[in-house]
């Protein structure tokens, strides 16, 4: 017993010491006054890791990075996809916060205070960088006037995805389908009638509300004015929306949605059972990872119009670089930033289905050769609009989602639950 | 032969002393039916588990569902095993854990020794404040520590993370020592004081001894609170270096997949190892926690 | 009482230290020294570092809350006084902190109650004579040493919505359901899916606490009851009860402070859906700190919670300790 206690004691000093020599300097970045850029930096992303090639290209470019040069040595840090906000606003409250984070861009407005804008570090650059990248690029990027980093992948979750040997086997041709919300239903009743899931739809928590945006634009709805949201998601249109919506569960044309999330989503439509499915230009990347012989099923088309030859939209969102309030070495940060959105980075994430933002690249045979890649752009050019954002949207999005589930699960008619969420909404 | 310790020893592998003479009212059958019951409900799971971290990528998710795969592969161990830093994250989290326990503990015992022995008056005061921890919700205890820790210049060690985890897992193990602290026999230490032993020296030769099974409870039991901790991980280190079990288990659910299988294959890399310990100090486990709570 | 019996052999203690055995062997021999005697080193010894740990590392952070809760935090964090402005605004919609109240109540009742329930009939099986218990009781421990995040993602997993879900799967292999049940997206259903993940990962360790409770029952007791001619429902409530009572009342109390402050569970579960069904006042913290960054409203609800679960606590230990006079 007193040997195993002494074991236990010289233990616990070797751990106490291997603990305290781990403990390094409060933040090792430096940032020189003069000169190039040099020092120690971090990097946090939730890509760093994801399971599918998105993840690993960031990790090969951070590599590729450090290689490239000497002055700047930069540490990646993984952090998990749910955690992001807790992560960034613990670490800027807090003042020790990372030196690069990975946000999407419209998730600027609401951490905007936890940032810092870059429009020094642009103005910098010259003419020549800034035109490179596309109009539309730039627009993510920028809040209240003022840039916040470098958007490198841009990209619209509205797609509409289908399976092929589905659609043929239920008898619905697809571009029949999207071509109005009446016929779109009467497809999905086809497939249903054939056996199959018509399509999933996705309501399990507030950040799935950004799958629900573009059949308001369809709708009626105008997206393009953080002041107006409120307004224009409780027209009576939305309301018909917000039924229309609902009705496709209660009607049995679509899987419980408050239920599903999107790896869920995804892991469903992967199976081979379903329709359709609205998803961004990475589909068939993340869609292979479940079950590779889904490739082959794989269809592409646009949201439905809610009449014939009406408009539809499509949420516009990427990744943007930025750098929290805070950081201790901006300047390195920068470098960083140019890296990854540099030309043959560029081109690489295209490869991995994430439209790049370079208008080079943009206009180049890496895309234009890719027809799925080019629908995309289409999609994004004819019918986009940023993503909503607001420093209110994270409360607006789990009000209208909490209202979603209070009608498909039938605790309230959904004239009720979107009347009730609108309430609450103005209250904001 | 009321005590568990005695039981226990007497209790060698191959004998059990018919000695209980209740629960004679259900039948044997009925009671392993019971018991069958119960054991389906806490290992199916483990079962799904395991079913599905050696299903290949194609039969993870099918309808109907595939009970077992047509071919098992470790394809999903490989994975895991290449994509994280599998050794550093069980190393990380040794240390963590181990520390952890270990300074809990030690505070714990002194701590209980004292409060048997030496407390006055305030004694009750001092127990009841020994459960504020287990009250207040972590998410706001996360930012004064990371307050604190950044002056002290321990922001991404895991030397915070043991910190954290004692302040949690002090004050819960002195509770729960307390008692079997407190059934020591209080001669016995007087004895020790008398042959000439201080009072730590009493502590360390006679009482310790005779609460080990006791200390030893207390210890697995921290060890598994500070296994468990997510948030503070989260929250206070930052560096792959750095970089705990849980936080590895939850950095797998990425932004557009979860691979279900790597998933559970990592969650069985990572429990292996605790049932594995819990197996191993199962006994003085519950001899420890019966020889505290006994009357 | 067992406490002299215990002194009669010290034996199981034995291998220790020659010291201990000795000093058994001494008891009495002397007359007792110290008493009153107890030096500022000693007290420095045994309950500094508890200090230590209470006031550095308790006392400091949740005093730091606690104020920080009157404070602007809503500005960036900033720490200047602001009166009951938090207070005030967190209950301008009262409505929105009752059903999350309500939620609370019952995941953390049923919840613990239903490990109690769970852990006790384990542990009144366990402590027979079964053939293989040591087995069953190993067995029945492992939910408890699997971390909390893993043991909310596996349930997600094995609750999923479709019928390649393993509980629907299963429903439906044996003819009990012909269409999946979406467990996790019905406010029916979501409610007692997390009380479930919850149970599965917290009845061991009460079980094992019963248990422990249960062989240290002199059984004496039950013989002389026996011979009393007391029946098996008459020692449940007369020897059992009893002797189990104040671990059943301590482990009940830290299992529902587990549960009140339990996050990562629901928060992978449902994240409070759906339509707000799971939504309990630990998520809403969560929720309105980092998701809403309402500073302020948040601290004053998690002070609210520090304040509701002291005086649940002193209220079932009150209950321990009469318990333990009894």
């Amino acid at each position: 017993m007193r040997k195993q206690k002494n074991v236990l004691f010289s233990l616990s000093v070797v751990t106490v010491l291997a603990v305290t020599a781990a403990c390094g300097p409060d933040s090792s970045g430096t940032s020189s006054d003069s000169g190039e850029p040099a020092g120690d930096i971090t990097v946090t992303s939730w890509r760093f890791a994801d399971p599918s090639a998105v993840g690993t290209l960031h990790l090969e470019l951070i590599d590729g990075f450090n290689e490239s040069q000497d002055a700047i040595n930069v540490t990646t840090e993984a952090i998990p996809y749910n955690d992001v906000n807790t992560e960034l606003v613990n670490s800027v409250l807090s003042g020790a916060p990372a030196d690069l984070v990975a946000i999407g861009p419209s998730e600027l407005a609401s951490n905007a205070e936890y940032l810092q804008p870059v429009d020094d570090f642009w103005e910098a650059e010259g003419a020549e960088f800034q035109d490179a990248f596309s109009e539309t690029a730039r627009a993510l990027a920028t809040h209240d006037g003022q840039l916040w980093g470098i958007p490198i992948e841009m990209s619209t979750t509205d797609g509409m995805w289908f399976n092929k040997d589905v659609l043929a086997d239920s008898g619905v041709d697809p571009e029949q389908a999207v071509s109005s919300w009446e016929n779109f239903r009467a497809a999905l009743e086809q497939i249903k009638a054939a056996g199959h899931t018509p399509m999933l739809f996705e309501a399990a928590n507030a950040t799935r509300m950004d799958r629900h945006w573009s059949w308001y634009v369809a709708g009626g709805a105008d997206l393009t004015d953080p002041d107006q949201y409120v307004e224009q998601m409780c027209t009576p249109e939305s309301e018909e929306t917000f039924t229309f919506l609902t009705d496709l569960y209660l009607d049995g044309l679509t899987p419980n949605p408050a239920g599903i999330a999107y790896d869920e989503a995804t892991r469903q439509f992967s199976a081979g059972d379903v329709g359709f499915y609205a998803d961004g230009p990475w589909a068939p990347t993340t869609y292979e990872a479940y079950d590779a012989s889904i490739l082959d099923k794989l269809g592409y088309t646009h949201l439905p119009p809610k009449e014939e030859g009406g408009g539809y939209g499509a949420n516009v969102d990427g990744l943007l670089w930025a750098i929290p309030k805070g950081s201790a070495n901006p300047e390195a940060a920068w470098e960083v930033m140019k890296f990854m959105s540099s030309v043959d980075a560029e081109e690489r994430q295209a490869a991995n289905g994430n439209l790049p933002t370079r208008t080079e690249v943009l206009q180049s045979a890496v895309v234009a050769d890719d027809p799925m890649l080019a629908h995309f752009g289409a999609l994004i050019d004819e019918h986009g609009y940023p993503r909503p954002r607001a420093d209110f949207i994270g409360e607006f999005k789990q009000i209208f989602i909490t209202a979603y589930q209070a009608a498909v699960t039938e605790q309230q008619s959904p004239a009720d639950a979107h009347a009730s969420a609108c309430d609450q909404l103005r209250g904001l | 032969m009321a005590t568990i310790t005695d039981t226990a020893v007497r209790q060698r592998p191959g004998r059990r002393p018919n000695r209980r003479p209740r629960s004679r009212s259900v039948g044997a059958t009925g009671r392993y039916v019971l018991l069958a019951l119960m054991l389906l409900f806490a290992l199916l799971p483990f079962a799904w588990m395991l079913i599905t971290a050696i299903k290949p990528a194609a039969e993870a998710y099918t309808t109907p569902i595939i009970w077992w795969p047509s071919t098992p592969t470790v394809e999903n161990f490989v994975a895991v095993l290449t994509k994280t830093d599998f050794p550093r994250v069980v190393l990380n989290t040794v240390i963590v854990a181990v520390s952890a326990a270990l300074i809990s503990t030690t505070v714990a015992v002194l701590a209980a020794y004292g409060l048997s022995r030496l407390a006055g008056k305030r004694a009750q005061v001092l127990m009841i404040s020994l459960l504020f921890a287990q009250m207040i919700p972590t998410v706001l205890l996360v930012i004064p520590y990371f307050l604190i820790f950044r002056r002290l210049g321990l922001v991404d060690t895991l030397l915070a993370l043991v910190i954290t985890n004692v302040s949690f897992t002090a004050p819960i193990a002195t509770w729960l020592l307390l008692r079997f602290i407190g059934k020591v026999p209080k001669e016995l230490d007087a004895a020790a004081m008398i042959d000439g032993c201080t009072r730590l020296g009493a502590l360390r030769r006679v009482v310790l001894p005779a609460a080990r099974s006791g200390v030893a409870a207390v210890f697995f039991y921290t060890f598994l609170v500070a296994w468990h901790e997510y948030l503070f991980a989260l929250s206070l280190t930052s560096s792959p270096q750095n970089q705990v079990a849980t936080l590895s288990i939850a950095s797998l659910v990425g932004q557009y997949s979860v691979s279900w299988g790597q998933l559970m294959a990592l969650g069985i890399l990572v429990a292996l190892p605790l049932i594995v310990l819990f197996l191993m100090v199962e006994r003085s486990l519950i001899e420890g926690l019966a020889g505290g709570v006994k009357g | 009482m067992s406490g002299t019996r215990r002194m009669e052999r010290p034996a199981p203690e034995r291998p220790a230290t020659p010291t201990a055995a000795g000093a058994t062997g001494a008891p009495g021999s002397r007359p007792r020294p110290r008493r009153r005697t107890v030096s500022a080193g000693d007290r420095a010894i045994f309950f500094g570092p508890l200090m230590v740990v209470l006031v550095g590392m308790l006392a400091f952070p949740i005093g730091f809350a606690l104020y920080a809760s009157f404070a602007d935090v809503d500005n960036l964090f900033s720490l200047e006084f602001a009166g009951a402005a938090n207070y005030q605004e967190l209950f301008e919609r009262p409505a929105d902190l009752v059903t999350p109240f309500l939620n609370t109540l019952r995941f953390v009742g049923v919840s613990v109650a239903a490990a109690l329930v769970l852990g006790f009939g384990g542990a009144l099986l366990l402590n027979t004579t079964l053939r293989g218990r040591r087995w069953f009781r190993s067995a029945l421990l492992f939910p408890w040493v699997i971390p909390t995040v893993l043991v909310a993602l596996l349930w997600r997993w094995i609750m999923d919505s479709n019928l390649g879900g393993a509980f629907n799967g299963l429903l439906a292999e044996v003819g009990i359901i012909d269409d999946p049940v979406s467990w996790l997206g019905s406010p029916d259903w979501a409610p007692w899916v997390i009380i479930l993940a919850q149970v599965w990962h917290g009845f061991p360790f009460v079980m094992i606490m019963l248990l422990a409770a249960l062989q240290a029952i002199p059984d004496e007791l039950y013989e002389a009851a026996a011979v009393d001619g007391a029946g098996p429902v008459r020692q449940l409530t007369a020897i059992t009860w009893p002797g189990v009572r104040p671990i059943f009342v301590l482990v009940g109390t830290l299992e529902g402070l587990y549960a009140f402050r339990e996050f990562a569970t629901i928060d992978v579960l449902t994240k409070g859906g759906p339509a707000g069904s799971t939504e309990v006042l630990a998520t809403q913290v969560y929720r309105l700190f980092f998701e809403y960054h309402q500073f302020g409203k948040a601290v004053a609800l998690a002070a609210l919670m520090f304040l509701l679960a002291l005086l649940a606590t002193t209220f079932f230990l009150r209950l321990s300790i009469r318990g333990d006079e009894d």
